[in-house]
């Protein structure tokens, strides 16, 4: 199942960093399979412990971690690029993406540098992926919302996330839905939710809205299939991890 | 003559672009400089280098077009007004002047008289982000050096207001074209001074949400006409503006990728433009990801907003454009469309 996989691949490439660097402390936080509402499919991987100069010294050999890890999971990786955190020479992220025909426009040219703050490692025509079903799951979502606040809410990206921890879920960046229409749904919004989860191999043992601090307005809701330390810190403690989060669903034991 | 004021992320593959869109309408390119000295009220991407900008510069100077440097921070938390803090922005503009920056573009009072009298040889730009509104304002900017106002977005579509400023003052006027921001909005002062903070001297803001960023996106989802009635200009309707008396027209898009900025050159350049009107705004990509304006439907607006008192409440006239905007739904699956607004929309 793709979680699954997403939460092995987080590790190997944590493990390929580090020797491809020396055993310098890298550190992948987080890796992403994201659907956005433009078109866009890709992987995000957010790094620590990296360098601007690193990935120059090694271009060629990141340019091949993130193709093998993108293919594997089921993105052709139409361009693939090292974001710098802005303003500095830190590495923030590695990202592959199968581009929509508006984005492919955006990233093409310019000597490889659309923007200054990111390198490209290669970039070619896109519609070469296997998983496009997430760009439905995105999708879904958004049109459940639309129903439900009459509105055009929009899913700005939909991730399947696996964490360091061990952790692994979905989360809907959403835009234009308010918590308490939400919370009138919540039923409805659980059981879409329960049942992509299960298509993806996750079993959520959460799922929340997270707010726009000190508003009501929504900004996302995600579904998280706990890994045993945080699963014990949220059901034992009744640790609601966050001020800005509102429980749907929380399953015990 | 050269009318365009054009956005430039930073980069010397980046401005080789931008001038050969321009097609020898640019009078000068803006970018902003080192965050370590004075921010901006924009996110900075990479880290321009002194050297990569006297290198720009001299590029820029040879397709006779002039280089900006933005230091338009709204708060500098009080630092200029130490003996430090000061020194410090010396040091730093006599290293823009030395590598031949032509002008920069300032928010804050106190910096516009300082550089008007320190460094004669550079031009001074008033921000948008200044707030100039009125007559008198600008005559106060114009009193303390102003060679050139960047005139508030927000009275972008009050053409007495406009023409008052352009009787009162004899410098150089300039309007933002394309800038996505709703009308008269509630978090512009304060996003601006937590931008100015995030994008300047350490130390920043740890920024992971961003709060005024997601309200403005829910508030035009709610309120779709806020689309409408924020202040851009659209391409074809530049010579209204030009009659009147303004110099120079300010394509934003700082942070946006070089073929987008490119594209809204060559747009207005062109004084024309046939698809969606967002595509040519600097606000949030998923917004002209999710709405399209065309633009066709636009046409003969501003005759309207010409004499508009703004009163959107009792008005109504962008509600009803509204009614143009589609909306995107289903991208890249088989259930793609692109449906009308009133069919999300609850009929209020």
């Amino acid at each position: 199942m793709i979680a699954e996989k997403l939460l092995e691949d987080r590790k190997k490439l944590e493990e390929r960093l580090r020797r491809l660097t020396g055993g310098a402390n890298v550190f992948v936080s987080e890796a992403d399979l994201f659907a956005m509402s433009c078109g866009c499919i890709g992987t995000i991987s957010y790094i620590q412990g990296m360098q601007f100069e690193d990935v120059e010294i090694y271009h060629e050999e990141l340019m091949n971690i993130i193709e093998e890890l993108s293919l594997d999971l089921g993105i052709y990786p139409s361009v693939s690029y090292a974001q710098m955190k802005p303003g500095t020479f830190d590495l923030e992220r590695l990202q592959a993406h199968d581009l929509c025909d508006n984005c492919q426009k955006e990233y093409a040219g310019v000597g490889g540098k659309p923007w200054p703050d990111i390198l490209i490692f290669k970039m070619d025509n896109g519609g070469k992926s296997d998983f496009t079903s997430i760009l439905e799951y995105r999708s879904s979502i958004e049109e459940l919302l639309r129903e439900i606040s009459r509105r055009p809410a929009y899913v700005m990206q939909f991730n399947i996330f696996a964490r360091a921890c061990g952790c692994c879920g979905t989360t809907a960046v959403v835009r234009g839905i308010f918590g308490d229409e939400i919370n009138a749904k919540k039923d409805m919004i659980v059981s879409h939710i329960l049942e992509l989860s299960k298509e993806l191999g996750i079993v959520p043992t959460m799922i929340y809205s997270m707010m726009v601090h000190g508003t009501d307005a929504v900004a996302g809701i995600s579904a998280q299939q706990a890994c045993e330390g945080c699963r014990t810190t949220y059901e034992e403690y009744e640790i609601i991890p966050r001020p800005d989060l509102e429980m749907l669903y929380l399953e015990k034991g | 003559m050269r009318w365009l004021s054009v956005a430039h992320p930073g980069h010397m593959e980046a401005l080789k672009e931008i001038i050969r869109a321009g097609n020898g309408n640019i009078y000068e390119v803006y970018t902003g400089g080192s965050p370590d000295c004075i921010g901006t009220a924009r996110s900075g991407l990479g880290r321009t280098t002194t050297e990569d900008i006297r290198e720009q510069v001299e590029y820029a100077h040879s397709h006779g077009i002039r280089m900006n440097i933005v230091i338009n921070s709204s708060c500098l938390g009080g630092r200029h007004l130490t003996q430090d803090g000061h020194n410090l922005y010396r040091w730093y503009l006599n290293v823009l002047n030395d590598i031949g920056v032509d002008s920069v573009t300032v928010a804050e009072p106190f910096l516009v008289e300082m550089i008007a009298k320190e460094f004669p040889d550079i031009d001074i730009t008033v921000s948008c982000i200044a707030f100039v509104n009125s007559p008198q304002k600008a005559m106060y900017y114009e009193e303390l050096g102003a060679e050139t106002i960047a005139l508030d977005i927000n009275i972008n579509k009050n053409f007495p207001v406009l023409q008052n400023i352009r009787e009162a003052v004899s410098c150089k006027l300039k309007v933002l074209v394309n800038e996505g921001c709703i009308l008269d909005c509630p978090f512009r002062y304060a996003h601006f001074n937590l931008l100015s903070h995030a994008n300047g001297p350490e130390p920043r803001p740890p920024l992971k949400y961003e709060y005024y960023q997601q309200r403005c996106a829910t508030m035009r989802v709610k309120h779709p006409e806020l689309l409408i009635s924020s202040g851009w200009i659209r391409p074809e309707d530049v010579k209204e503006y030009e009659a009147i008396g303004i110099d120079l027209f300010k394509i934003s898009g700082r942070i946006q990728s070089v073929n987008w900025i490119t594209n809204c050159v060559r747009a207005y350049s062109a004084r024309e433009y046939h698809g969606n009107l967002l595509e040519l705004l600097d606000s949030t990509r998923e917004l002209r990801r999710l709405f399209y304006l065309p633009n066709d439907a636009l046409e003969g607006a501003i005759e309207k907003w010409k004499v508009c008192d703004k009163n959107c409440y009792k008005c109504g006239y962008c509600k009803r454009l509204s009614k143009e905007i589609l909306v995107y739904s289903g991208r890249r699956t088989p259930n793609e469309e692109l449906k009308p607004l009133n069919e999300y929309l609850v009929v209020e």
